[in-house]
Order: structure tokens, then C-alpha cells, then sequence
């Protein structure tokens, strides 16, 4: 508490005219003090300052997954030339200008380890000439609206002076293909789409890290505050909210002059349209970068899916992808990411800013990160959300931001909770994850729903104070996705006997329509017997002669039908017709016999 | 393979072990200064419960195929033996500890599937097995004002171990002459009997001036209070259940002082008597058994104290500390369902 | 002595009597409105193959049967151990192992036609309790993956063999966190 308190004075001492806002509006409930992690530095200021440039790999794998982990439809073929920027699968640009080499099963970087379906794309600048091939490519794919002028093969940009006159549409962020940087990767065009007939009060920009090892935000604002506040500009003017809050964490210094510079700037330049855009320094605490949790820290509201902020006029989106509106705006398509390097074991932390598809392989060896020891290993993500990477060859996506390298220890085992209630404490979203453990391990459904497992964001705080060390968040995830599986098998057995109850509609009613029609022209037959009088309806077959079926019937058994059957005797069918029919009745007949043996 | 990674993490004193290590060491002054004013006889009984019930620990953790090394190193046994001791009457003959020792490990524990499963607090189990066996022994406080002072000329420590560790304890002892010295009740079972047949004058002198607090208890008790908030600081319990327990149990007191004249406890010394304040912060805080929410914390401590004070001022029971908290360990589970927290402007 | 023997029959024959209306009450629905509510619970809990591995010609009429106290709970090889579990505790019944007598419990299995061999005689599509096989006389047929249930039915009367049936292909959306250990 002094810490944090001794951090906002000594921010706001150094903020250049104080524009910065010390108090934001709402405390998260629970979660990690930064202070109560002293182990877990950041990457240095001086580090974290630069965004470093690295050789383009020879190789891009883009694996074929959505948000949902939804297998995509490519749109390229194997041996096709690729433009950067132009789109290999719905929603996924390639990064380079190269071909297609395969479309074919890879390493992902994915909890599970498991292989994807990729487009891989062989680099031609590296085979070639650079600025020639890239040239001719361009020529050959004018079609394709995104021109690349400004962006160099590294994805460093040149600087370009910030025009007033570019707008940002729609259009332009479908077209660059932006997908949120935090720790999700959801589609920013579904986010702004999905909710477009709802007005937006309030953009939250999230320049807060996701965890507290991370520093690609703090990079991206102390590099290039001034195209990121053009963004937020051109979003603000996109969106027409009132407000615009930047929120960044107070112990990121370099991070919030460099903001406030920009923002002074910016402000000088455009007057007082941009007086609504303010920074708010809010208390380092794990996980108020969180989109969630940001909601609820700036405007107080504790928006828990499946409602979603744009429903309460609030929307939140990364530094980052402010960032990749601006280039949206001036139509450069997003093509790489700024990934933290970090952790105990990294020889050179840094952060670098890496194109889709690379390889992890490359982006270590390159950063000069590559461990020779086995037994350190390598994380995607923060210590607190990461998952273990099983293959370096996997590439680098939208929802790296960080790769973390320490030692390979084993989790302590786990002891008996002692119900200590550490883990409510510190629970963000107010759930109890100890009563939620209990119904986990039973794989309990009903319990889990009565304690709101859906709300779990699996911020990893409750297996932080777990004095048992027992691993809740995994126990957590392990649920949900049973939960998932159980409703997934759910609905399609719904669906599976919808099926079959309208094909058993549908059968009863054939059969009996077929009865009405052997019904009907038994009642013909014996009608027409009943006209010659000699023959016998057993024998009715073989007299196919016709009757006139003037002669009503003897018996008032088919009294029902005579109606049908007589108009339909008004056109008496030829006589190997009846024949045939009545062969197919009995044909019929056998073979329904023979099933029901 | 864990997602989250503790090789990053240091974590100070978040294990099971480090807690109950904490807890013990809160224990310390107040062990002591109970062995120094009222008896050091405490610390044999602490001892031997402990290995005794380590012992049985073992033994329960192999039957069950579990880790036994694990589980003894955890040290939740030795705390629960030392607790059970603490609350005993001193000269209860071993032996009947032993029965203690043998319920609270046992019937209190390892019958439930070992820690983190007991819906009761061990040691008060094993305290409610010893009250209704051995009432007669249960009950026989070393008094502290005339008994030990008179007792001590006639009486070495040796003599004292020895009537310990005779089986039939007290009654066989050859000390018998002493016997009215060494059972003296407690100052609350001291009130209750005399404020029965004393006048309400005579009654109120002593017991403000003879019995409690000349009596040594409250500076044990205001020991385990250090002790207590020492573990508050260093947050291995919540301020919840200790300050509703003492809370409810003082407003009560304090309503019975205000409604009626007669001849019963003050305030500040029913408080500080008996087991309440080593009740409230070590026993009653015991995470496993009691609620967990916050506001489930403070229900269940105060449900402790009101029903302290019902036994006490109520029932032919002196201290009500063990069956009111195993009657809110049963209580725990409902406490939890009704209070679930509650989300803030959720939207 | 007497007076103890008719206490004890007394209380004997009180107990008895409770105890068999408590069973009856627990045991029976007792209109045809709760019954049809239990039915469909149980449906619910079946996995809809509609496979008649269970000697019931669909879910529903072995939801029914096993209401009508006919039909054990255990002959469901689809649902397997997870299904037998989840009737048991509806329905207060013991856990049995699945039914010898009915196939063993099978992963998720998913049909498919070889197409080459197909000579497209419609019989399987005749077969198909979900109307997961598409095609016409003469012409090949194909099975929709997405619809078909695993039932086996459509193997007995492919003339010519050709329909195969292969575990279901573990995509991506039906991937699991493992349950820790």
C-alpha cells in the first residue's frame, strides 16, 4: 500500500504538467499487488525502451485457427505467390511477400501442443533482391488496396508526418486484418461490429500489461506514443464517444511521459477535440490488465460475460491496437507484434517486434535468447497466464506477447486444501475457488454453474496464494472444458433425436398413406368382384377384368372409403396397373416381414 | 504440468507448513507464562500429546496408504495435540489426555480422510470426548490464587509428574491431603458456585478483587492475545472470526451486567477468563472447519461467542468454548451456502 | 414379557408399513404427467444414437421402458459408464457395469462410405435413424459426418460392404484440458 502510494507520488512528480489522473475510479477487488512479487521485474526501463529489429525468417507459418480455435477454409494454394497483406485464410494476412510452399499440419503455439493446419510461405525477400521482387510483386497484386510504402521488411516504420486528413473505417480494420494484442486475440472488427448500432460512450484505451513480466505495451507507448495517440484519435473520431480514458500502470514511467508528451502534442496540434482523451494511472496490481477488470477499475461497472462492455456504452481496446489503427488508416495491414522477451533464464531481455508466422526458434536465436540448456524452459506468456511451449518450431501469433524463459521446475505436489480462503481473497471476479475446486474435481456441473465457473478468468491469482499449491486454475480450465464437451454432446444429441422424431413423422405418415391406398383399392377390387359376382376378392388378380363399379358393395365395411373409391373409379385404371400394384403390395409386405424377423 | 509457474514466485510463508509454523510460534508466550504462573506440568502434557498423537498420525496416514512424511510435516497434528493440551486441565491424569489425543486423531481427523476433509475441529473433539468421559477430572482446575501458592511448599515438580503419570491420577495419589488444592475450579466455575450461595455484596468484592483479577488467567490470556495479533499482523488468520467471537461474547456480558445487579461476571474479565481469547484466535480461526466467505467468518464467530456465553451462564458446563465451536462446525457448511459473497454492481 | 413381544410387533409392523409407503412414494410416479416429466429426463440423459443397441427401437422407448420398470439401466453401450452413472443417481438405482449382452462400450465412432464401392442401392439411407446418409438411386451415396450418431445401423444391409465406421476425428473444438493430476 505505501509502495503503491510512494509510485503514484513519485509518478505524479515526474508527469510532465500532471495531466495524468492518480486515482481511477473503482479498486479491483483481489488480485496481486506488484509489490507482493518482488521476484517478478520487469524487464528494465532502458530495456523495455526499444523495440529491437530482427532478420525476417526464411520461413512464415500461419496456422489456419480462428479465435475459437475453429479450423479456417485457406484461400491460397500451395505454390501460389503471396503479397504481404494479402489474405491467406478469412481474417489472417500473410506477412511477406513470398509462396506458398505447403498447406499442411504444424506446431502451434497452443497449450495442447498439437498440430494445425498451416500455410506455410517461403520469404522471397531473402531468396532474392529485396526491394525488386517486392516491387514486381506489388505490380502483379495491384488489386490488393493495401499499399505497403511505409513499412519496411523488418515492420519498423518509417516515420511519416501524422495527417489530419486520413479517417479510419470499418473497412480499413477488416481490410489490415486487426486482431486484439492482450492475451486473447479477439478479431477487433467483430468487437466493433457485433455492438455497431449500440453508441460508445467511453474507449478505454488498455495500456495496462497483462502481466507483470511483460513490457511490449510499455515498448510500443515509449517508441511511438505519437502514432498511437493518432490512433486513439482517429478511433475516438470513428466511435464519436464522449470519452477516452488511456490507462496505464503508475509504476511504467518511462511509458506515461513518453504518453504525455505525445498527448500535449497531439493536443497543441488539434485543439480542443482531443481534450476528452485523458491518461489515468491506475495501482499495478495483477490482473487489471484484464479486460474485465479494466471496465471495472475505470468506470466502475463489473461487466460479466455474456455481457459484454460495448452493451454498457464502454469499449476496451489494447495500446496496440490503437496503434494498428493508425496503420489501419494510412492502409497498412497489421503484420507484426511487439513480444517481450523475459524471464530468469532469457540471457538478453528485450523486446522485439516480430512478424506473424515466424518461427520461436528463430525470434530466440535471433535476440540471442536461444537456451543451449535443456532444462530451462520456454513460456508463452506471463509466468501467470502462459502456457508451456512444447515446440519451438511453432510460430509466433497474435496472442504471443511474451515469451518467458526460466527454469523447468515440477509444480510442488499438490497438499489437501485447508480452506484458508486465500484464494477468495484474492479472486478477482469474486468467485470462490475452493468451493469451485470441490465440484471440479467431482466434475460436478450443477455445483460449478451454482458458483459461477463460466466468470473464471483463469488469471492464475487464486494458485499464486494457495498455501497447498494445488493447481485451481488448472482444475478450473480442465472444467470448463468439460463443461463445454458435456454441452456440445447435449446439443447434438437434441439434434440427433429432432432427427429421428421427424423421420419417424415422416415414415407414420407414409405408412399410412400407404394403408389408405391398399385400403382404397382393395375397396375398388372388391367392388369390381362384387360386379361380376362370380369371382372371389382372393382370386381378384386373377381376373383383371375391368368393372365398371356401377354395383355398390355388399358389405358397409369399406363404407369409409367408398367415397374415394368411387371417384376415382370415375376413371377406372387399366387392368395390368392393378396387377402391378397389388404385386408390389405383397412384395412390400414380405420384405416388411422379413425385417421384422 | 501446472500452467502457472511458481519457479517465479516467492511466496514467503504460503504453505501449510509455514502457517502452522507461524501459529506455533504465536503459541510460544503464552505456553510459557501458563507453565510459569499456573503449572509447568502444561508442558509434559503439551509433549506427550504431541508425540502421541504424531504417533498416531503415522500410524492412520499408513493404514490409509498415504504419504506419512508428507502429512507429518504439514504440521497440523502437533498444533491440534498442542491446542488440546493447552485446553485441558493441567493435572488431568495422561492417560486421559491419551483417550484425547486418540479421539482428536482419529475420531476428529484421519475417520474423515485426513486433513482438509474434518468438518470438526480435531482438538475440540477430542476435548468434548475427554468432558463427557472424565467430567469429574475435566472440571478439576488447579486454582491459581490458593491452590498452587498453598500447594507449592508440599508439592515439587516431580510429585506433581508422578500423580500425572499414576493411572488412576489424582484420586490414588498419596497426595490426597492436597487434593482440595489441586481441584479448585477455575474462577468461572469459582463464580458460579459462590455467586449462588454468597450475598451479591460479598460476591462482587471477591470477584473483582480475589478471583479474577488477582487470579494469574488474564495475563495468560492477554499472552495468547499477543500471540494472536502477532498472527493477525503477519495475516495468517482474518481479523473476522476472533473479533466477532470476543465481540458477541463481550455484548452479551455486558447486556446480562446491565439487565440484572446480581452477582456475575464483568465484562473485561469474562472476556479475559477462561479459554475465550486462545479460543477465538487459535481454535475457532482453524481455517479447515470454520466458514470461509468474510461475512461467513463473522457469522460463525459470533454464533461461537453467543453460544460461549449460553453454555457458560446456562448449562452445569464452567466453559462452553469446545461444544460452541463443534456446534458451529456443523453449522458451517449452511453458513457458507447462505452467505455466498455477493457481486458489486454486477452487470 | 408379553407386553415387550406385542411392543415389538406393534413397532415392527408400524415400521414395515412406513417403510413401504415411503418406498412406493419414492419409487413410483403417480401420474401420467410426472411420468411423462421422468421420461423425458431420462431421454435426456441418453445419448440420442437412436442405435437400438438396447433392444428398444430408439432412446425415447428405452427412456420408457426403463420408467415402466422393464428396461435395465445399463444397456446404453453409446453412453457408457458416464450414462449408466448419471441414471443411477436419477433414479436412485444401483450402478451396474454396461450389459454384457448388448456391445461393448465404443469411443465416439463416425460412419463413411467408401465411395468406390458404392453401388447406390438407397438401403442404407433407409436405414439411417438420424437421416445422416445423402444420395439417390443409382447414384453414390455419402455419409454427413456432422449429423451421423455412430449406430451401426446402416452396416447390416449394405449389400456390398462398403460403409466403414472410423472413430470420430478429434478436431480442434473438441480438444480437453487434461484434469490434473
Amino acid at each position: 500500500m505505501m509502495r503503491w502510494l510512494d509510485q503514484c507520488r513519485r509518478a505524479k512528480h515526474r508527469s510532465a504538467g500532471g495531466q495524468a489522473q492518480i486515482k481511477p475510479a473503482c479498486r479491483m477487488k483481489g488480485g496481486i499487488a506488484l509489490s507482493a512479487m518482488s521476484s517478478i521485474t520487469p524487464v528494465s526501463d532502458a530495456a523495455s525502451a526499444t523495440i529491437i529489429a530482427i532478420e525476417p525468417s526464411a520461413i512464415i507459418i500461419l496456422p489456419l485457427l480462428d479465435y475459437y480455435h475453429q479450423e479456417l477454409t485457406p484461400m491460397v494454394i500451395p505454390g501460389q505467390t503471396v503479397t504481404a497483406g494479402m489474405p491467406v485464410a478469412s481474417g489472417i494476412l500473410s506477412t511477406v511477400d513470398g509462396t506458398v510452399t505447403a498447406i499442411e499440419g504444424r506446431a502451434v503455439a497452443h497449450a495442447s501442443g498439437r498440430t494445425a493446419v498451416c500455410v506455410v510461405i517461403e520469404d522471397h525477400s531473402l531468396a532474392e533482391d529485396d526491394t525488386n521482387a517486392a516491387l514486381a510483386i506489388e505490380e502483379q497484386h495491384d488489386s490488393n488496396k493495401l499499399s505497403r510504402q511505409s513499412i519496411t521488411p523488418n515492420g519498423s516504420l518509417t516515420a511519416t508526418s501524422v495527417s489530419t486528413s486520413t479517417r479510419l473505417t470499418l473497412g480499413n480494420i477488416q481490410a489490415a486484418a486487426i486482431h486484439g494484442l492482450g492475451g486473447a486475440g479477439f478479431s477487433t472488427v467483430k468487437k466493433l461490429s457485433d455492438f455497431a448500432d449500440k453508441p460508445i460512450q467511453t474507449l478505454i484505451i488498455n495500456a495496462v500489461e497483462c502481466e507483470p513480466l511483460l513490457s511490449c505495451d510499455v515498448a510500443l507507448m515509449v517508441s511511438d506514443a505519437v502514432r498511437i495517440l493518432d490512433g486513439i484519435r482517429l478511433l475516438v473520431e470513428m466511435l464519436a464517444c464522449n470519452h477516452c480514458v488511456i490507462a496505464i500502470e503508475d509504476n511504467r514511467i518511462a511509458a506515461i511521459q513518453s504518453m504525455e508528451t505525445a498527448l500535449k502534442k497531439l493536443q497543441d496540434k488539434q485543439g480542443s477535440f482531443v481534450a476528452n482523451i485523458k491518461l489515468q494511472l491506475i495501482p499495478p496490481v495483477y490482473p487489471s490488465g484484464a479486460e474485465r477488470m479494466l471496465v471495472q477499475i475505470i468506470t466502475g461497472m463489473d461487466i460479466c460475460p455474456p455481457n459484454r462492455p460495448a452493451n454498457q456504452g464502454v469499449l476496451c481496446l489494447n495500446v496496440a491496437t490503437a496503434h494498428a489503427a493508425w496503420l489501419a488508416a494510412n492502409h497498412q495491414p497489421m503484420l507484426t507484434r511487439v513480444v517481450t522477451i523475459a524471464g530468469p533464464k532469457a540471457a538478453q531481455p528485450c523486446n522485439v517486434r516480430v512478424k506473424f508466422g515466424t518461427p520461436i526458434r528463430h525470434v530466440l536465436e535471433q535476440t540471442g535468447n536461444l537456451p543451449t540448456d535443456t532444462a530451462v524452459r520456454i513460456r508463452v506468456g506471463g509466468p501467470f497466464s502462459g502456457y508451456n511451449l512444447l515446440d519451438t518450431e511453432a510460430a509466433i501469433t497474435a496472442t504471443c506477447n511474451c515469451l518467458t524463459l526460466d527454469a523447468a521446475s515440477a509444480h510442488p505436489t499438490a497438499e489437501p486444501c485447508i480452506r484458508c480462503g486465500a484464494c477468495n481473497e484474492v479472486c478477482p471476479v469474486e468467485l470462490l475457488p475452493q468451493q469451485l475446486l470441490w465440484h471440479a474435481r467431482a466434475e460436478d456441473l450443477a455445483g460449478l454453474d451454482q458458483f459461477n465457473l463460466d466468470q473464471c478468468i483463469k488469471c492464475g491469482c487464486c494458485d499464486w496464494v494457495c498455501p497447498s499449491s494445488i493447481p485451481l486454475t488448472d482444475y478450473f480450465r480442465f472444467a470448463q472444458s468439460v463443461k463445454q464437451t458435456r454441452e456440445y454432446r447435449i446439443a447434438q444429441a437434441k439434434l440427433a433425436e429432432q432427427r429421428f422424431q421427424q423421420r419417424q413423422a415422416r415414415q407414420t405418415a407414409r405408412k399410412q398413406k400407404r394403408k389408405l391406398d391398399i385400403d382404397r383399392r382393395k375397396a375398388e377390387l372388391r367392388n369390381r368382384a362384387a360386379g361380376k359376382t362370380t369371382a372371389t376378392p382372393d382370386h381378384a388378380d386373377q381376373h383383371p377384368t375391368t368393372a365398371n363399379g356401377t354395383k355398390a358393395p355388399a358389405g358397409t365395411a369399406t363404407l369409409a372409403d367408398s367415397t374415394s373409391a368411387q371417384s376415382s373409379s370415375d376413371i377406372p385404371p387399366p387392368a395390368d396397373s392393378i396387377s402391378d400394384t397389388l404385386a408390389r403390395i405383397k412384395r412390400q409386405r414380405s420384405s416388411q416381414a422379413n425385417n421384422k424377423k | 504440468m501446472s500452467q502457472l509457474d511458481l519457479s517465479l514466485a516467492n511466496l514467503p510463508q504460503r504453505s501449510v507448513r509455514a502457517i502452522m509454523l507461524q501459529v506455533m510460534l504465536a503459541l510460544i508466550p503464552g505456553t510459557v507464562l501458563y507453565a510459569i504462573l499456573i503449572n509447568p506440568v502444561v508442558l509434559i502434557n503439551i509433549t506427550s500429546a504431541i508425540l502421541i498423537a504424531m504417533l498416531l498420525e503415522a500410524t492412520a496416514v499408513a493404514l490409509r496408504r498415504r504419504p506419512v512424511k508428507s502429512v507429518l510435516s504439514d504440521g497440523t497434528v502437533v498444533l491440534a495435540a498442542w491446542l488440546l493440551a493447552l485446553s485441558v486441565p493441567p493435572m488431568l491424569p495422561l492417560w486421559q489426555l491419551m483417550i484425547g489425543v486418540l479421539a482428536m486423531v482419529l475420531l476428529g481427523k484421519q475417520l474423515y480422510g485426513g486433513l482438509g476433509n474434518n468438518p470438526f475441529n480435531p482438538a475440540m473433539v477430542g476435548y468434548a470426548v475427554l468432558m463427557v468421559s472424565f467430567p469429574v477430572t475435566m472440571t478439576g482446575w488447579l486454582s491459581p490464587v490458593s491452590g498452587w501458592t498453598q500447594a507449592l511448599p508440599e508439592l515439587s515438580l516431580t510429585d506433581l509428574i508422578s500423580i500425572k503419570t499414576t493411572l488412576a491420577g489424582l484420586a490414588d495419589s498419596e497426595l490426597a491431603p492436597h487434593w482440595d488444592a489441586l481441584t479448585r475450579a477455575t474462577p468461572l466455575t469459582d463464580i458460579r458456585t459462590q455467586s449462588a450461595r454468597d450475598s451479591v455484596a460479598l460476591a462482587n468484592e471477591r470477584r473483582y478483587d480475589n478471583l479474577v483479577f488477582i487470579s494469574l488467567w488474564p495475563w495468560i490470556s492477554i499472552a495468547w492475545l499477543c500471540g494472536g495479533l502477532y498472527l493477525l499482523l503477519r495475516k495468517i488468520i482474518s481479523w473476522h472470526i476472533p473479533l466477532s467471537v470476543l465481540l458477541s461474547l463481550a455484548l452479551l456480558h455486558a447486556l446480562q451486567d446491565f439487565g440484572s445487579a446480581s452477582a456475575q461476571l464483568a465484562v473485561a474479565p469474562a472476556v479475559l477468563s477462561g479459554a475465550a481469547i486462545l479460543g477465538a484466535f487459535f481454535i475457532a480461526t482453524d481455517p479447515v472447519t470454520a466458514a470461509t466467505s468474510q461475512r461467513g467468518r463473522l457469522i460463525y464467530g459470533a454464533g461461537i461467542g453467543t453460544l460461549m456465553f449460553v453454555i457458560r451462564e446456562f448449562s452445569a458446563y464452567p466453559e462452553g468454548l469446545a461444544f460452541a465451536i463443534l456446534i458451529m462446525n456443523a453449522a458451517v457448511p449452511t453458513i457458507d451456502r447462505l452467505v455466498m459473497p455477493r457481486c458489486s454492481n454486477r452487470l | 414379557m408379553n407386553d415387550i413381544l406385542v411392543a415389538l410387533l406393534i413397532f415392527a409392523l408400524a415400521a414395515a408399513a412406513m417403510g413401504y409407503v415411503l418406498g412406493w412414494l419414492a419409487d413410483t410416479p403417480h401420474t401420467g404427467d410426472q411420468q411423462a416429466a421422468l421420461v423425458d429426463t431420462v431421454n435426456a440423459l441418453l445419448p440420442q444414437t437412436q442405435c437400438a443397441q438396447c433392444g428398444y427401437p430408439g432412446c425415447r422407448p428405452y427412456a420408457e421402458a426403463i420408467i415402466n420398470g422393464v428396461a435395465a439401466i445399463n444397456r446404453c453401450p453409446p453412453g457408457g459408464d458416464q450414462t449408466i452413472i448419471a441414471l443411477a443417481e436419477l433414479l436412485g438405482r444401483e450402478f451396474q457395469p454396461l450389459d454384457a449382452t448388448v456391445y461393448a462400450e465404443k469411443p465416439p465412432l463416425v460412419a463413411r462410405i467408401v465411395e468406390a464401392h458404392c453401388i447406390g442401392c438407397t438401403l442404407c439411407i433407409d436405414a439411417c435413424p438420424v437421416d445422416a446418409i445423402a444420395g439417390a438411386a443409382k447414384l453414390m451415396h455419402t455419409v454427413i459426418a456432422a449429423d451421423c450418431t455412430g449406430c451401426e445401423l446402416c452396416l447390416p444391409p449394405c449389400p456390398v460392404d462398403c460403409i466403414e465406421l472410423e472413430p470420430v476425428v478429434d478436431n480442434w473444438s473438441g480438444w480437453s484440458w487434461p484434469k490434473p493430476a
